[in-house]
């Protein structure tokens, strides 16, 4: 089925890919449980299964280089939350994995951007993971950069405006952060 | 009076500057690959965009979501 076009937005392209990027962000919010607290990472093993329906944790691990301990986690949060379903396969013994639901719909929606591309999303993403250096970037985190990088500037209520009606303790802890690792600063500026 | 408003440090705005970069290229292919290419090689390698992120050791095997330009990353998303 084709996915509907991705919105557009107006202004100069490297604003207007920064408010994409900033919409990408959101369906993954929506693919991912509504939890912006969800980290980059696992959105991008929710668009590796996708792209392989069926996989085995073992072919995600051998895929991502992944650590088993933390991808068993994330796999276990996936399905938690009904963005996977698994499949006991012929042996008995191997389970595959399959987006469902919700989250096939909205990480759909994201793909979209990408031409239904799985490969450049995980790309794209894994490029947004290694801007936060050791930082492990959550999706809230995304959207703050994104905002604040198609913006040029704003103050903390134009970005709360942007996330996700969450507690705003929470947003203005995830900014700090953002400072504190040195991705934004605070300037003064004479209102 | 003054507020503060928030920006994007320095290397922070690079960074990002290069990140839309490889979406614009993986969105627009076309226009984007020529501008884009050598941004779309990450300092530790080839398929070294896995490496180090889910705490494994080897990279991709298949250079997956690999983002060298050269293999066609993100600049030239292959039909699925």
């Amino acid at each position: 089925m084709a996915n509907p076009a991705p919105k557009t937005d107006s202004g100069s392209s490297f604003e207007a890919d920064a408010a994409r990027i900033g919409n990408v962000v959101d369906h993954l919010v929506d693919a991912l449980g509504g939890e912006p607290a969800c980290t980059l990472r696992r959105a991008v093993i929710l668009a590796d299964i996708d792209q392989y329906p069926g996989s085995t944790q073992a072919a995600i691990i051998q895929r991502l280089a992944a650590d088993k301990s933390a991808l068993n986690r994330d796999i276990e949060w996936l399905y938690d939350y009904g963005c996977i379903m698994r499949q006991v396969g012929r042996d008995g013994r191997e389970i595959k994995l399959f987006t469902c639901g919700y989250a096939k719909k909205n990480l759909d929606l994201a793909l979209a951007y990408f031409n239904n591309s799985h490969k450049s999303l995980k790309n794209f993403l894994i490029h947004y993971i290694h801007m936060f250096g050791q930082h492990r970037p959550t999706l809230r985190d995304a959207k703050i950069i994104a905002t604040i990088g198609e913006k040029g500037s704003a103050n903390r209520q134009m970005v709360f405006e942007e996330l996700y009606n969450g507690p705003l303790t929470t947003d203005n802890r995830a900014i700090n952060n953002l400072i504190v690792t040195g991705l934004l600063e605070k300037k003064k500026q004479d209102e | 009076m003054s507020i503060a408003e928030l920006t994007l440090t320095e290397p922070a705005a690079a960074e990002f500057k290069a990140v839309v970069d490889v979406f614009s290229a993986a969105t627009n292919p076309a226009a984007g690959y020529a501008a884009t290419a050598a941004s779309l090689q990450l300092g530790d390698g080839g398929a070294g965009g896995f490496a180090g992120l889910f705490g494994g050791a080897a990279p991709a095997a298949d250079g997956g979501a690999a983002p060298s330009g050269g293999d066609g990353g993100a600049a030239a998303p292959s039909p699925e």
